[in-house]
């Protein structure tokens, strides 16, 4: 997918753990592991709100998109 | 439906389903052993055929002449009720008899495996299906409903379902053929019939079958979306 999730940066520099943040927004440590990984296909608006209520960032510094990946998914699919 | 009435429903279903399924096999292997004592041991049916004739004649005269093909000879026949029961002592005969039972037994067999066949995927799709009821929370387990499996029995059930009455048509063709080519009445406007008849064959398998087939599709967008659902956050 050509959205990056830079969660691990963000928790690094929070310095919050995966199943600490995983309780503090209400997910399960499976769910919030398959965010982490960028095997998620789509995020809710609320989950989205709830990381950065948590981890006191912009979506932006979660969210990345990167174009050099993005001909190649769209030629695969 | 509250959720403990949905399971319990669905686990009836399923315990009518089992039943059946241990009916059949039971029915099964009786009738196999049966024919097999029949052809190899005791010899009841053998050398013998079951026939119909036609129920106006019967009413005006109790005897019927029936004859071989193969030598002209006449061949000893018992009426019961509409049933001609012909019995084929003689020598050249008595091999052809046993292809023609052989056949028959092996054909019904089959169509009653292929029942059983039928049912045993049936009762696997209830169970995957009240195991995906179960589980009411967002796990990363394979799911139970949608998944390549049971595209796959379904896709068995279906094509099973289409089959039977095939088979069902394939005997009736081959006792007709059978009593045409070997037996002829000399009497017009008589005709000898199989036992099994055209209206017998349940033909409408085949659309239960064809619907079945159809229901795959479902599931197929079934695992797309359930796949979504499962990688949202």
């Amino acid at each position: 997918m050509a959205i990056i999730v830079n969660l691990d940066v963000m928790m690094a520099k929070r310095k919050i753990g995966l199943g600490e943040l995983a309780q503090r927004v209400d997910l399960t440590p499976a769910n919030l592991s398959i965010l982490k990984t960028g095997k998620a296909k789509a995020i809710r608006f609320s989950t989205l709100e709830a990381i950065c209520k948590v981890l006191e960032c912009q979506p932006g510094d979660i969210l990345e998109f990167d174009n050099s990946i993005n001909n190649n998914s769209i030629n695969n699919k | 439906m509250k959720l403990t009435t949905k399971i319990l429903s669905l686990k009836s279903i399923k315990i009518g389903f089992d039943i059946v399924f241990v009916f059949l096999i039971l029915l099964l292997s009786v009738f196999l052993i049966l024919s097999i004592l029949d052809i190899g041991f005791f010899n009841i049916t053998k050398g013998q055929i079951a026939t119909e004739v036609n129920a106006e004649r019967l009413v005006e005269n109790n005897s019927v002449d029936i004859f071989s093909s193969i030598d002209k000879t006449k061949v000893d026949s018992k009426i019961s009720g509409y049933r001609l029961n012909l019995d084929l002592k003689d020598s050249n005969f008595k091999g052809i008899s046993i292809v023609y039972q052989l056949i028959n037994y092996f054909t019904l067999s089959l169509s009653i495996f292929l029942i059983i066949f039928i049912v045993f995927h049936i009762r696997k799709i209830l169970k995957s299906i009240i195991r995906g009821i179960n589980r009411n929370t967002n796990t990363e387990f394979k799911h139970c409903i949608f998944n390549n499996e049971n595209i796959r029995r379904f896709r068995y059930i279906g094509i099973s379902f289409i089959i039977v009455p095939l088979i069902d048509l394939f005997l009736y063709k081959f006792q007709t053929y059978f009593i045409s080519k070997y037996l002829f009445v000399k009497e017009s406007g008589m005709e000898l019939k199989p036992i099994a008849e055209y209206s017998d064959i349940s033909w409408d398998y085949i659309y239960i079958g064809l619907l079945f087939l159809s229901i795959i599709e479902i599931i197929r967008k079934g695992m797309v979306i359930q796949e979504e659902n499962d990688l949202t956050v």
